[in-house]
């Protein structure tokens, strides 16, 4: 019987692993080489929480239902989003009723786990090792008597303070997180039956977001001559050996898939998106409200009863626009929005291409009050979004939150190589949501009437 | 190792030649075989519904551990 063994890397864009860097990656390299490899479409906008789970259901972003990390809750407290978010069926749910076994190890958004047919450790949400975070409970037991279970999740523990944090430390605390969460991948590969294993690394990204500027020559912030500017290199050849063990221990029925979920490109800055409403007479603040330097946004601060439109959003912008205000001119303002937010031009005058995308164009399912009316990628996502208020002028480049490095791009990698699957070297971008399908055909499962993508083309 | 025990249950017999048919090319060498797999990955669908409805009724954050995690994003620049 067929198997599937997926090694996520989180945010591995294609120009570094397909191109600057292939050389160095001989384990990856064997994988292009003898299969297929493709660009991967994320999702719009491309989230961690939300593309991953786009690759594990065949599912759009309206579709999953989570459209941020945080949502409003019955009580109008903003709370943030869990595993019982996720609207859709994910793979492991339709693998379960055909009795195949699914380990997920790390897969974002799956804390608090839910118990599934096989096993699954939860994702860099999780508070703590005594939390949901294993299913069965006992695995838990594993990770307690690592060396480090605090970081075993993710290491971005006190990164609230990232503007003093020692580099050389992230750098050491990822590699050791990344031991541990090869450790246990290497523990239920030789003590777990399965038919579909998929690990997800979070590393990669955590230390993207950190060390961009350290060595992409065209980085306005670039650091010269810095100590790090091999290091994110580095941790890709070491995640690529580890890769190469994991590879030792599949038999050879097992048809392996890398993905990202995806890219990441460097940062210029920000653009504070509210300020800039607020300037074109689309955004008013309650009366007597008193903006201080770096106020973080909330729609208690809007005056719901003037304002036309208000943004969120971190990498991308998301604008919400007030359709009860406007009635039959929400169409009309809807363009006139797009359409100035499109001639936006960077801190220096320069024209930018922003895209942006109408929600009913690009969702299946609008209805949900968190989905944004615009999802806006100034300049591809070169330009990331500031929703908070106080700013002197339309751009910003330290905000109160956020590494200031990198952000997400809109392309990830897909590679996948082994028995029966044809050596077709590159071919045409891929989306996202093919991955599920393309996971079903390989174990033989018929794919269920709702998921729309197709598989990827190596049957 | 302890000896499997079995018993025996009766079904109607027109359900067991509707499962014979579905048999056909799965592997199965008997239709007891067959009815066991089918009941086992039924009470296990069941049993993983149940355990889900509870824990959907259960908040997936303590206060203080969505203020630490809302934090940890905040670091990232994943949450405005």
């Amino acid at each position: 019987m067929k198997k599937v063994f997926v090694f996520g890397i989180d945010g591995a864009p294609p120009e570094l692993i397909f191109g600057k860097w292939l050389e160095d990656l001989p384990n990856i390299r064997k994988l292009m080489a003898n299969g297929t490899y493709a660009r991967l479409d994320s999702t719009i906008p491309p989230s961690t929480i939300v593309a991953w789970n786009s690759m594990l259901s065949g599912k759009d972003t309206s579709e999953i239902g989570v459209f941020s990390y945080t949502y409003i809750d019955k009580n109008g407290k903003s709370r943030l989003v869990n595993s019982g978010r996720i609207k859709c069926r994910l793979i492991w749910n339709i693998l379960g009723q055909h009795g195949k076994r699914t380990i997920a190890l790390y897969v974002p958004l799956s804390y608090p786990v839910k118990p599934i047919n096989g096993c699954m450790i939860s994702d860099f949400l999780t508070p703590s090792v005594n939390s949901e975070c294993a299913y069965p409970e006992h695995l838990k037991e594993k990770i307690k008597v690592m060396k480090n279970p605090e970081i075993f999740f993710d290491v971005a523990i006190g990164l609230a303070e990232h503007k003093g944090l020692d580099i050389g430390s992230l750098i050491k605390k990822t590699y050791e997180m990344t031991d541990m969460q090869i450790m246990l991948v290497k523990d239920m590969l030789a003590n777990e039956k399965w038919d579909f294993f998929i690990s997800v690394m979070i590393g990669t990204d955590r230390l993207q977001h950190m060390l961009w500027n350290h060595f992409d020559e065209t980085h306005r912030r670039f650091v010269k001559n810095s100590e790090y500017k091999n290091s994110l290199k580095e941790y890709y050849i070491y995640l690529d050996k580890k890769l190469g063990e994991l590879l030792e221990l599949l038999d050879e029925n097992t048809v392996v898939i890398v993905a990202s979920d995806h890219g990441m490109i460097k940062q210029e800055g920000k653009i504070n998106i509210n300020s800039w409403l607020m300037q074109e007479n689309y955004l008013f603040l309650k009366d007597g409200i008193n903006i201080s330097e770096r106020t973080r946004f909330s729609t208690d601060l809007v005056d719901m009863e003037k304002t036309t439109a208000y943004g969120g959003g971190a990498y991308n912008a998301r604008i919400y626009i007030n359709r009860k205000k406007l009635g039959d001119a929400y169409q009309k303002v809807k363009d006139e929005i797009a359409r100035k937010l499109k001639s936006i031009p960077d801190d220096k005058g320069n024209r930018i291409d922003t895209k942006v995308y109408k929600s009913e164009d690009i969702y299946k399912d609008t209805s949900s009050a968190e989905c944004p009316d615009l999802i806006v990628y100034f300049d591809n996502l070169q330009w990331a979004s500031n929703p908070d208020l106080g700013q002197e002028g339309l751009y910003s480049w330290r905000t109160a939150v956020g590494a200031d490095s990198a952000g997400h791009s809109r392309q990830g990698c897909f590679i996948i190589s082994g028995p029966n699957i044809p050596n077709k070297g590159r071919i045409g971008d891929i989306d996202i949501r093919q991955i599920a399908p393309t996971i079903l055909k390989l174990l033989g499962i018929k794919c269920p009437g709702d998921i729309n993508a197709k598989p990827v083309g190596v049957f | 190792m302890e000896e499997k025990k079995i018993t025996t249950v009766s079904i109607p017999a027109h359900l067991a030649e509707k499962l014979k048919k579905r048999m056909e090319g799965t592997g199965f060498s008997s239709l007891s075989s067959y009815v066991t797999y089918i009941l086992r990955q039924v009470v296990s669908s069941i049993e993983i519904d149940e355990k889900n409805k509870e824990s959907e009724k259960k908040e997936a954050f303590t206060e203080e551990d969505e203020k630490r995690v809302k934090d940890r994003l905040r670091g990232l620049g994943y949450l405005e």
